[in-house]
């Protein structure tokens, strides 16, 4: 079933008061018959037909009055074959044709004043509703902008909530392995290493070393068991500092040297999370918008904060756009997370992202 | 050129269309009776000739939009007024073929003069082009194609009563004679009288130019109105 609905506009309005008025000037015509009033109703649909046609040339509604003006000495209708022109040029918003209406104080008739008025009015109220339609329109477009950037803005952010949740996972078993190592591991190996040198103290009761032994297998069993489960939890995936150094290495378009300073350990998952999408997403304008031949990025990690710097040596190819939707929704996230994102556009386009670390 | 090339050979491959463009022309010189002495009515059947023979060119159009293949012709770089423009060319050439025989047959069987046939030939030539551009504009508000063909017809029928073709106008009520101004066969049959009218050497008359005037200005308008119309 068809939803379509006629959408009356104030452009629909204007071609059908235009055709209404050639069909009643060419009534009052075929009273007549006269060839002169028939050629300036051709004469008038053709440059109709030429503004509908080509826009650009809407000002040739003045060609229109002052032919109409001349000729109405030739005519006796062409003082209201000026009532269509003067009925356009307001319909396009050229007031000055208001001036057509000095014909009136030259020969006033009051029926020619009120087919005047009538026309001249109805031109500024359709113009007006056109007006007001476009800024409607406009508002509507800019509405949707909006909306749809938040639309991208919370994709972003659950994928960046599904990150952060893999990465914290992967962070977490990475610790329970470090820590099953040094601690529990380091203790049980040292006590097998003891219980073996203890061995060879033993030598008189043959059962008893027999259990001794046994109990040295299964000591010996269970540390391999251990270090099997250590490296089977340890992170096979990258994190951290080492992953945007992977990013560095991986880009195609340019060389890209990668600097880091200061302690990273202390950085949170959803820090590291910020900085992977916020080097992605420089890297990735960087091969879109610019000419760069090189980028260089650094990382320092201070107690307190973290702050990575993108710069690149490029020109924007294309300076009308200078921060995109991507660059605007990383704002959004480091506001989010209590950080910043500033952009500079000077002789090297920089970003420097900034987050707070805060203690746990 | 390609485009005009096969729409010349698509527009002239139809029976009718060599029938409309030559055989009809050439069958209506050679019947003496309707070019000689008081009866002139050769010279308005003509216009109805040319009338057919524009809406068998002019179909070429229509089935590229309706086939599709105007589609795909613009998916090469040509732009929409290259093709328009070859379009509305190879209708005009065979029209232009067919006043050139009338005038040099006419000429030869019943003593045309040199400023006669031209001055026909320039009226049927701008009335050709009115023609045609009436037509493509015709064929831009449909997207069938025998509806447009038949309503062309019925068009053209009446266009040809009430232009005064077939019937003289003044047979017509007042408000039917102006009624058929609308349409260029008014002003090619008004053209045409003012030849006839006119004595041996002074063709030139005010209302032959007028109507060619008249016909120049339909073409133009019923071109702008054609461009403006999505074809697609």
């Amino acid at each position: 079933m068809s939803t379509h609905q006629p959408n009356l506009s104030p452009k629909l309005c204007f071609w059908l008061c235009n055709t209404a008025g050639f069909s009643l000037l060419f009534a009052f015509w075929l009273g007549s018959g006269e060839v002169s009033g028939f050629f300036l109703l051709l004469f008038l649909i053709v440059m109709a037909l030429l503004r509908w046609r080509l826009p650009e040339f809407n000002i040739t509604v003045a060609i229109d009055i002052i032919v109409c003006a001349a000729l109405s000495v030739m005519w006796e209708y062409p003082p209201f074959t000026l009532a269509l022109p003067l009925f356009a040029a307001m319909y396009f918003g050229f007031y000055w044709a208001a001036l057509g209406g000095l014909y009136l104080f030259l020969n006033f008739d009051p029926s020619l004043a009120a087919v005047f008025a009538l026309a001249a009015l109805c031109g500024v109220f359709l113009n007006l509703w056109a007006q007001e339609r476009q800024e409607r329109l406009n508002y509507r477009d800019k509405t949707a902008g909006r909306y749809y950037e938040l639309e991208n803005l919370q994709n972003d952010l659950t994928a960046a909530l599904a990150q952060i949740e893999r990465m914290t996972t992967v962070a977490e078993r990475t610790r329970i392995a470090r820590d099953i190592h040094d601690n529990a591991g380091h203790e049980i190996v040292a006590a097998y290493i003891s219980l073996q040198t203890a061995r060879t103290l033993m030598t008189e009761d043959t059962e008893a070393l027999e259990l001794y032994d046994a109990a040295l297998d299964r000591l010996n069993n269970g540390a391999n068991k251990i270090r099997e489960a250590v490296h089977n939890l340890s992170a096979v995936t990258v994190l951290g500092m080492e992953t945007l150094q992977d990013i560095c290495q991986r880009f195609p378009a340019c060389a890209v040297e990668f600097k880091g300073y200061g302690d990273t350990s202390k950085i949170p998952v959803y820090a590291w999370n910020m900085l992977e999408s916020c080097l992605n997403e420089c890297l990735t304008n960087v091969a879109r918008h610019s000419t760069a031949q090189h980028v260089s990025v650094s990382l320092d990690a201070t107690p307190h904060i973290v702050r990575l710097c993108v710069e690149n040596d490029g020109v924007a190819k294309s300076n009308k756009r200078p921060m995109g939707s991507g660059l605007r929704n990383l704002r959004h996230r480091a506001a989010a997370i209590g950080g910043s994102l500033s952009v500079d556009a000077g002789e090297v386009f920089r970003v420097i992202c900034v987050i707070p670390i805060k203690e746990e | 050129m390609t485009i005009f090339r096969y729409a010349l050979i698509r527009g002239l491959r139809s029976p009718f269309s060599i029938a409309c463009n030559c055989i009809l022309p050439i069958a209506l010189i050679l019947i003496r009776p309707l070019w000689t002495g008081d009866m002139t009515a050769g010279f308005f059947f003509i216009a109805f000739v040319i009338i057919g023979g524009t809406l068998m060119m002019s179909q070429s159009i229509l089935t590229d939009k309706i086939g599709g293949t105007v589609i795909r012709i613009l998916a090469a770089p040509v732009t929409m007024l290259h093709y328009l423009v070859a379009n509305l060319l190879a209708c005009m050439v065979p029209l232009l073929f067919q006043l050139i025989l009338i005038c040099i047959l006419g000429s030869a069987l019943y003593g045309w003069s040199t400023g006669f046939s031209l001055a026909l030939f320039l009226c049927y030539t701008v009335f050709s082009l009115a023609s045609v551009s009436m037509a493509f504009a015709w064929h831009c508000l449909f997207k069938d194609r025998d509806t447009s063909l038949n309503s062309f017809g019925i068009l053209a029928t009446f266009m040809a009563l009430l232009g005064g073709l077939f019937t003289p106008l003044d047979i017509l009520p007042d408000p039917l004679q102006y009624l058929g101004a609308i349409f260029p066969v008014y002003w090619a049959a008004r053209g045409l009288d003012a030849i006839l009218a006119a004595d041996i050497g002074s063709y030139v008359s005010g209302d032959y130019w007028l109507s060619l005037a008249a016909m120049l200005l339909f073409t133009t308008a019923y071109l702008l109105y054609g461009g403006k119309r999505r074809i697609i």
